[in-house]
């Protein structure tokens, strides 16, 4: 007995032992997989003459980290990406020659990338400083001051596009990556207009990045050709794509340019427009170019704090807060019926005589202040709790509002009737309640009837009704969603025993970019990550009517 | 046009000023350099680019994929250059060869450039891995070789010696079983169930709603659930329903069960539906969505699982099904007896459901049939309660706490003073020591 006792107990120290053996031999091959080989070895190592690319070659391919990921198709690519990351031009250039020497053909890849690195080096030049040198008297001019790497690449770039039209002509087909690069190459080029082209080609089996759509944009703007930018920014957004700096910078960059300050300033007010249409917020870069270019015409700006409650810690003036108009609001309400309630299947969510019901509801129910989600309120403290905390909870939610004579709306499931008569019986009594089928979903209804109340009723719930929204589809429906539920939206934070509820409210004005007291206040995020989708309080206060 | 004509004579311009600018610069060498190494990329940039090669010269046929669509082909071309674009900078894209006809279908299908990267990735780690399969096979097969050439040595054995060998190829006791023999008692056993068993549906109606590698892994699932129903002691009567042989879930499942429309073979495949086949008021639908949990298992109903894999859009589709039907449903009690950790879900596989279901159905026992749910969905048991949920699984499993005999226990007097001894030991929480010291003692 007691021998087998002691084999039985070995025998698994042994399972155990090799077990964590081989977990330990798993562990670090799964590192070695994710381990850059490109980067390290090119950081730690310093080219001099083209040879030595040999050597960086020969040290990556045979690097003991390895194992098949890095092969000769590849590694070209992969060095001149790093170079592109870097930003090291000459780098790149030498590593083409190295190639050269050696009798390589660059691959597709490696062309691409290498445009990209050409594009990386000149971005900030072009649309930031609006430097650029696309008309071509420019370049010769500036051809004869200096003889440096950069007069070699616009140089480059411009042999690119003549070569470009032969390509196009013998080739139509190229993938959509290339193209990005080619893209992002000729938006910093005078031939900037065939990247409208492209973005076509890419469409036809993919989406273009933000990347490749703003620098397009910014090329668009730079080259005077404003409204197809704007036109532009409009189908990007279509397109669930989000702008980056670079296409903001090309239109402060034109901006400059003009001569009458009258004229920058409306066009500046028309970019400010564009953000507050589309609830934009302003990356923290293009805030600063926006101030120096305020600076430059004399123009009042502070950056500055807004209080929750909406007012300017600089020039005291109060935020307003923007309205759907009736008809927005009415198409808000139409699309929550058929795409969140209805949706593809009816049973999904509800059934048809629950929602003939709910429809019978509707047309009856009149105006209500506040519309409550009964099961939301209930589950705030945890869903382990006794149906009496639950019940409880409701109770102490709506006797807060009734006792400040609002007119309250609780929506819940059937379930809810077995809760305990005392607490239960109070909500019956003083509110009106929906109940859905315990198997319905009773948030799409809870939203239907908000909207259906009116603008001004309140919404009283913890859900930020994400799957909701993400099935209205439209981009404008999605941003006029966010704006209603952001103005109307009160989330229950805990239950007080003196106090009574405490929510959280929203602030009293909508965070955008806007007109008050004849200042613009423009909200920009700084570049730290805003994860929990907080408040924005760093602001930037412009005065544009000083000499008016 | 003027603009045009004016640049191009600028254009020429440049070219002479560069070129005398070549000529005076001190680095004019170095120029001429990167300027051909530009000029060389250009007319790389024009040159022709077969995409339908690969870096080894595997070509795919456009023609045979795109049955010459001349819209599709220009796509397939342009998704074939892209592969080789993501391959030369390094992405996960298996070689052209490993890629077949009908994941060229798929992909030219698929909604997204990044679905593709997806696709070409899951590609990538599965040629990957039959590569690596091939490697080991080679190696195992040498060995093999070394093996026989050893045993070779030993051919001139005496025949007593021989005899007395027990091996493979020598001497047994037993007969050899083959493969099938088992299947042979498998088939019968569900022959047995078709007349005495209790029926079970799985509504293979959601083709539809799956994309295709969750229909390929549905298939998949389908094929274990089958295996796994017919291993059982006790099998339930299977019967796939809304079954359309078109649709590419039961194709996919013909592949792997081949004799699947064999008359001998033992499970009903029905295109209509369960409702033209069951009276309605026995059938449950199981569904994870409702609010009924399955208390007790109910031996005269017949039980619907959804042949579902939901990896995408997790839209209670059975619920709706069941509610438009107007049918019975139910859940597994799931929460009720285990405690499920955060983060990954709870849905099951159907095989992991089936099992649950054959055990419920054997002995009613819901803690022992549901030690089928993988354990890494769940908060990790204290080692007694664990191990009391999964009696039966295999000893190296549960990590037990067992009470080891010491040498010091008195053995003699223990039938009397049984309660207070272990109860002692465990107080004293020394068995360990205990334990060397027996081994020590033995040395």
């Amino acid at each position: 007995m007691l021998g087998k006792c002691i084999y039985s107990t070995i025998s698994k120290k042994c399972v155990s032992l090799s077990f964590i053996q081989q977990r330990g031999l798993i562990r670090p091959r799964k590192t070695r997989e994710y381990f850059d080989v490109v980067r390290a070895v090119m950081d730690n190592s310093t080219v001099k003459s083209l040879n030595d690319w040999k050597n960086v070659r020969n040290s990556i391919l045979e690097h003991s980290y390895n194992s098949g990921k890095y092969t000769k198709n590849n590694i070209d690519a992969l060095i001149i990406n790093y170079c592109a990351n870097k930003k090291d031009c000459d780098l790149g250039t030498s590593y083409l020659n190295f190639l050269k020497k050696e009798n390589i053909e660059p691959n597709l890849a490696t062309i691409g990338k290498y445009l990209k690195l050409l594009y990386t080096i000149n971005a900030d030049m072009v649309f930031k400083e609006g430097k650029k040198l696309p008309v071509i008297e420019e370049e010769l001019i500036l051809r004869y001051k200096s003889g440096s790497a950069e007069n070699i690449r616009s140089h480059g770039l411009v042999h690119f596009n003549r070569y470009y039209e032969d390509l196009r002509r013998d080739y139509p087909v190229l993938d959509s990556y290339s193209l990005e690069n080619a893209i992002l190459a000729l938006s910093v080029t005078s031939k900037w207009r065939t990247c409208l082209d492209l973005l076509k080609d890419i469409e036809a089996t993919a989406t273009p990045n933000n990347l490749c759509y703003s620098s397009s944009i910014a090329a668009a703007f730079i080259n005077k050709e404003e409204e197809l930018g704007w036109a532009m920014l409009e189908e990007m957004l279509q397109c669930e794509r989000i702008p980056n700096s670079y296409a903001f910078h090309g239109y402060l960059s034109r901006l400059r340019r003009h001569r009458s300050k009258r004229l920058i300033i409306e066009k500046l007010e028309m970019l400010f427009l564009f953000l507050q249409k589309y609830d934009m917020k302003c990356p923290e870069d293009v805030i600063k170019n926006i101030a120096d270019l305020a600076d430059g015409l004399k123009l009042l700006n502070i950056f500055t704090t807004v209080s929750f409650k909406g007012i300017c810690q600089n020039c005291q003036s109060r935020m307003t807060n923007f309205e759907l108009t009736p008809n927005e609001f009415a198409e808000l309400k139409g699309a929550v019926l058929e795409n969140v309630i209805v949706g593809k299947n009816v049973f999904s969510k509800t059934d048809p005589d629950e929602l003939e019901r709910f429809k019978k509801f509707v047309t009856n129910m009149g105006t209500f202040d506040v519309v409550l989600d009964g099961l939301n309120v209930a589950y705030s403290a945890g869903t382990k709790n006794s149906p009496v905390v639950h019940s409880g909870l409701v109770a102490a939610v709506v006797s807060h509002f009734v006792e400040n004579r609002r007119r309250v709306l609780v929506l819940g499931r059937k379930h809810m009737n077995k809760w305990p008569k005392q607490n239960w019986g109070y909500v019956n009594e003083n509110a009106t309640v929906f109940l859905t089928q315990n198997i319905s979903q009773d948030d799409p209804y809870l939203l239907y009837c908000a909207l259906q109340s009116g603008q001004n009723t309140v919404i009283v719930t913890r859900d930020l009704m994400r799957s909701h929204r993400f099935l209205l589809e439209s981009p404008n429906l999605k941003k006029n969603f966010n704006r209603w539920l952001n103005q109307r939206q009160w989330q229950l934070v805990r239950v007080d025993e003196q106090r009574g509820p405490i929510f959280r409210k929203p602030p009293p004005f909508t965070v955008t970019t806007q007109k008050a007291n004849g200042l613009w206040h423009i909200p920009y995020e700084q570049n730290k990550v805003n994860e929990k989708d907080q408040y924005i309080d760093t602001w930037l206060c412009l005065k544009t009517t000083q000499f008016t | 046009m003027a603009m045009i004509t004016r640049s191009r004579q600028l254009l020429k311009l440049m070219h002479i000023t560069e070129n005398i600018r070549m000529l005076n610069s001190s680095n004019a060498k170095m120029f001429t350099k990167k300027y051909d190494v530009l000029f060389s990329i250009y007319r790389r940039f024009s040159q022709p680019f077969e995409g339908s090669r690969d870096e080894d010269g595997n070509e795919v046929d456009i023609k045979s994929i795109t049955n010459g669509d001349p819209e599709l082909e220009h796509k397939l071309k342009v998704i074939l250059l892209e592969a080789e674009v993501m391959r030369q900078e390094g992405k996960l894209v298996p070689p052209n060869s490993d890629i077949s006809k009908s994941h060229w279908t798929e992909l030219l299908s698929l909604p997204s450039r990044n679905a593709r990267r997806k696709m070409y990735e899951y590609l990538f780690k599965l040629s990957k891995k039959k590569e690596n399969r091939l490697t080991k096979k080679l190696e195992k097969r040498q060995k093999f070789e070394e093996h026989k050439q050893q045993r070779q040595e030993k051919t001139d054995v005496p025949i007593e010696e021989f005899a007395h060998m027990y091996d493979l190829q020598h001497n047994s006791l037993f007969l050899r079983i083959y493969e099938s023999t088992m299947n042979n008692l498998y088939n019968s056993r569900l022959i047995q169930a078709i007349t005495y068993g209790q029926k079970l549906v799985v509504d293979c109606g959601y083709d539809q709603n799956m994309t295709n590698r969750e229909n390929f892994n549905c298939a998949k699932q389908l094929m274990l659930l089958f295996a796994e129903n017919r291993m059982h002691k006790e099998p339930f009567d299977i019967h796939f329903c809304n079954a359309n042989p078109e649709s590419f879930l039961i194709k996919q499942l013909n592949k792997y069960i081949p004799t699947m429309y064999e008359k001998w073979f033992p499970l009903n495949i029905h295109e209509c539906s369960y409702l033209d086949i069951f009276p309605k008021d026995q059938l449950v639908y199981l569904t994870p969505h409702c609010r009924e949990e399955m208390s007790e298992f109910d031996h005269d109903a017949v039980y619907i699982i959804g042949s579902l894999v939901d990896k995408v859009n997790n839209e209670p589709l059975s619920l709706a099904k069941a509610k438009k039907e107007g049918l019975k449903m139910a859940k597994l009690p799931l929460d009720r007896y285990l405690q499920w950790g955060s983060g990954s879900g709870k849905s099951l596989t159907l095989n992991q459901v089936i099992s649950i279901l054959l055990d419920v159905q054997l002995n009613g026992d819901w803690n022992h049939a549901l030690r089928h749910v993988p354990r890494r969905k769940l908060v990790e048991y204290s080692g007694e309660e664990y191990s009391r949920n999964t009696s039966d699984r295999l000893k190296f499993d549960k990590p037990r706490t067992k009470w080891v005999p010491s040498a010091r226990v008195p053995f003699d007097s223990l039938s009397y003073q049984r309660k207070s001894v272990t109860r002692s030991l465990q107080g004293e929480e020394n068995n360990r020591t205990d334990f060397k010291h027996y081994i020590k003692d033995s040395s």
